[in-house]
């Protein structure tokens, strides 16, 4: 299959003053084909924001992608100028990111920002970038988007500012849409509805998408496959409805345990308690030549202090990182 | 925003430099030339409110007299010491003048000298103070959104200069070069951007951190662009603070240099040179000093109250 965009065994570092150069992703694996949808589902803390900005390396100062391959419509993105780089962003992968009222800039009327990517790609005149915005506005069901359009950010409320960004981001045309927690700040009736919209708006637009979530509620509203991450790595992948039915590594299964997915049937008259998963994702300097779930699985075998799982193919198109599914044994920590 | 629900003291900062402003530039026309000397033996040191009559000689010059008589054969003149007859042939133009703020040594209008003096030093404090501005905010985003050696380099070198006393330093390089004015405005411009290259750099790094920032380059703005359309803008409430301090900063410091005589070159008027020249007569001539004093103080004074004004409103509205 022809992938849009391909991360393969992706390595995301911060150099430290003493030069050496901490690797707080290491592992990562996922692809998106043109017009599929994705989830990136992990705990906070756990690389999912920056191996999606290693798709057009926006990473923040200082860090670097230090390993792996990252392709992003058949380019290898560790291997372009920075300038050839600029076009891509916008033109093929655009991002809508987490918090609606910092993403905005606050001097900038909505339609200017709105339209800027397209004033970069395209070279929109004044005119012509007004009466784009006002569109893409209403695309994004702003029924009143000409007042939208001369607004500043600080007179819009919450859902309004997050259907903005996403016009933003759709106004350079990209064939992948990148959208970080983006429903994160909302309450559960304007999440339903966004979400409604990213469906829309991905059809009509034959869009592929990459979903950062914590959420599995979103990942299974919103996406064909999901990609589980943990430290830093990737930890199972497939077809959504499978994993979710499935799911094959014990984070995973313990992650749906946390999450309330569907209403429970009435009248069965068993009341589950919500699970939540003791302790925490060790850091980088802890993971080690061993799984890094380890001490907080309930299922680890004795091998799995003692070597780093590898990510194995265990039915076509289904992957899992665990020794109880694979053999496979891959490199460890630091 | 109407003007009345603006900041009081933004109001009053803006009403005192507006007022002055519009004083010394539409000024000048009315008060006529402030190097013209009339005789000093007759007009000089005269009091405010005085009032003389002045001949316009053929020659060019000009004298004064209390008293004007039409005699046979010419004018008589009285005033201080002994009547003089001038041939009526000699007289170019006879004036009934009116000194409102008094004269100087020289017999020169005071109240002339002033808004003259007024215009040239709001003049060289405004252009120093675009150059300072226009220095600083370009060093600032410079080293604060390229970071690394760049930011290094410059800010180091900002450490360099505010680490020597401005003045002392003015002195030095007006004293080896002997200004004109379009030097002394670059001068004082060029002795003053530290601030503000400091400020704006502290702006930027803390934008830049932003999400809107990161926002723009992920939809592929340039770094030139994301720091001229995104972070310029933001840092202009901090900025529009700063520069209405530093425009009392620098007219202060345009006086202090002109007091001292190595500022705006003689005989163009200037509120310090004229303090200068106050300071021989002072005991006789309190006008002389008091008033260009008290304009440099409102100028101060209106450039203190706008940016606090500023930074009021930007307490109020911060979008």
């Amino acid at each position: 299959m022809a992938f849009l965009a391909a991360v393969q065994e992706l390595e995301v570092g911060f150099p430290r003053r003493t030069g050496e150069v901490v690797r707080v992703v290491r592992g990562a694996n996922f692809a998106v084909a043109e017009g599929e949808s994705v989830a990136l589902v992990g705990e906070s803390g756990c690389g999912k924001t920056l191996t999606a900005l290693s798709l057009v390396n926006l990473l923040p100062e200082p860090g670097r992608i230090v390993g792996g391959r990252v392709e992003v419509a058949g380019k290898d993105v560790r291997a372009l100028p920075e300038q050839e780089l600029q076009q891509l962003r916008g033109a093929l992968v655009g991002y809508v990111f987490q918090d609606p009222s910092s993403a905005l800039n606050p001097l900038l009327r909505i339609g200017t920002q709105v339209a800027e990517a397209g004033v970069l790609r395209y070279r929109w005149q004044r005119q012509e970038a007004r009466r784009k915005a006002v569109q893409l506005l209403r695309e994004v069901g702003l029924a009143d988007a000409e007042a939208v359009a001369a607004a500043y950010p600080h007179q819009l409320s919450g859902g309004q500012r997050q259907r903005a960004l996403l016009a933003a981001a759709l106004s350079g045309d990209p064939r992948l849409l990148v959208l970080d927690e983006p429903t994160s700040a909302l309450d559960p009736l304007a999440k339903q509805r966004l979400l409604e919209l990213f469906g829309r708006v991905q059809c009509e637009r034959g869009l592929a998408m990459l979903v950062i979530t914590h959420d599995f509620t979103l990942a299974a509203l919103a996406t064909q496959r999901v990609v589980v991450m943990y430290a830093g790595e990737t930890v199972e992948s497939g077809d959504t409805a499978q994993v979710l039915a499935s799911p094959l590594h014990p984070y995973t299964q313990a992650l749906l345990r946390c999450a309330v997915l569907l209403p429970r049937s009435e009248g069965d008259g068993s009341r589950v308690p919500l699970a939540t998963i003791p302790g925490e994702v060790p850091a980088p300097a802890e993971w080690g030549r061993r799984c890094r779930f380890v001490e907080r699985c309930d299922q680890d075998l004795p091998r799995c202090s003692m070597a780093h799982p590898a990510l194995v193919e265990v039915t076509p198109g289904r992957r899992v990182r665990c020794f109880l599914h694979a053999d496979g044994e891959g490199p460890g920590g630091q | 925003m109407s003007w009345r629900s603006l900041p009081a003291h933004l109001r009053h900062g803006l009403a005192v430099l507006g007022v002055l402003t519009t004083v010394c530039v539409v000024g000048p026309w009315v008060a006529g030339d402030p190097t013209t000397i009339v005789e000093p033996a007759q007009a000089s040191l005269l009091p405010p409110g005085s009032t003389r009559w002045v001949v316009e000689h053929r020659d060019g010059s000009r004298t004064a007299a209390q008293e004007v008589q039409r005699q046979e054969g010419g004018w008589l003149l009285t005033g201080r010491g002994e009547p003089r007859l001038i041939a009526a042939g000699e007289v170019v133009a006879l004036r009934r003048t009116t000194f409102w703020l008094g004269t100087d040594t020289l017999g020169r209008d005071v109240l002339a000298r002033l808004l003259w003096g007024g215009r040239v030093s709001l003049a060289v404090g405004l252009t120093a103070l675009a150059v300072a501005m226009l220095l600083g905010t370009s060093v600032g985003l410079l080293a604060g959104w390229r970071g690394g050696l760049v930011d290094g380099v410059l800010m180091r070198l900002a450490d360099a200069l505010l680490a020597f006393p401005s003045l002392f330093l003015l002195l030095l390089v007006a004293a080896i070069f002997r200004p004109s004015l379009t030097a002394l405005v670059l001068m004082l411009g060029g002795l003053s951007w530290m601030g503000v290259a400091r400020l704006v750099r502290g702006q930027v790094l803390s934008l830049k951190e932003r999400e809107f920032i990161l926002a723009a380059r992920g939809i592929g703005a340039s770094p030139l662009r994301i720091a001229l359309v995104h972070l310029l803008p933001n840092t202009l409430t901090p900025l529009s603070q700063d520069a209405a301090l530093r425009l009392g900063d620098l007219i202060l410091a345009e006086a202090s240099l002109s007091f001292l005589g190595f500022g705006v070159a003689l005989p163009l008027p200037s509120w310090g040179g004229m303090v200068a020249e106050a300071g021989e007569v002072l005991g006789t001539a309190w006008w002389l000093i008091l008033l260009p004093g008290l304009a440099v103080a409102t100028v101060v004074i209106g450039a203190a109250l706008l940016a606090d004004g500023l930074a009021e409103l930007a307490r109020l509205d911060p979008a």
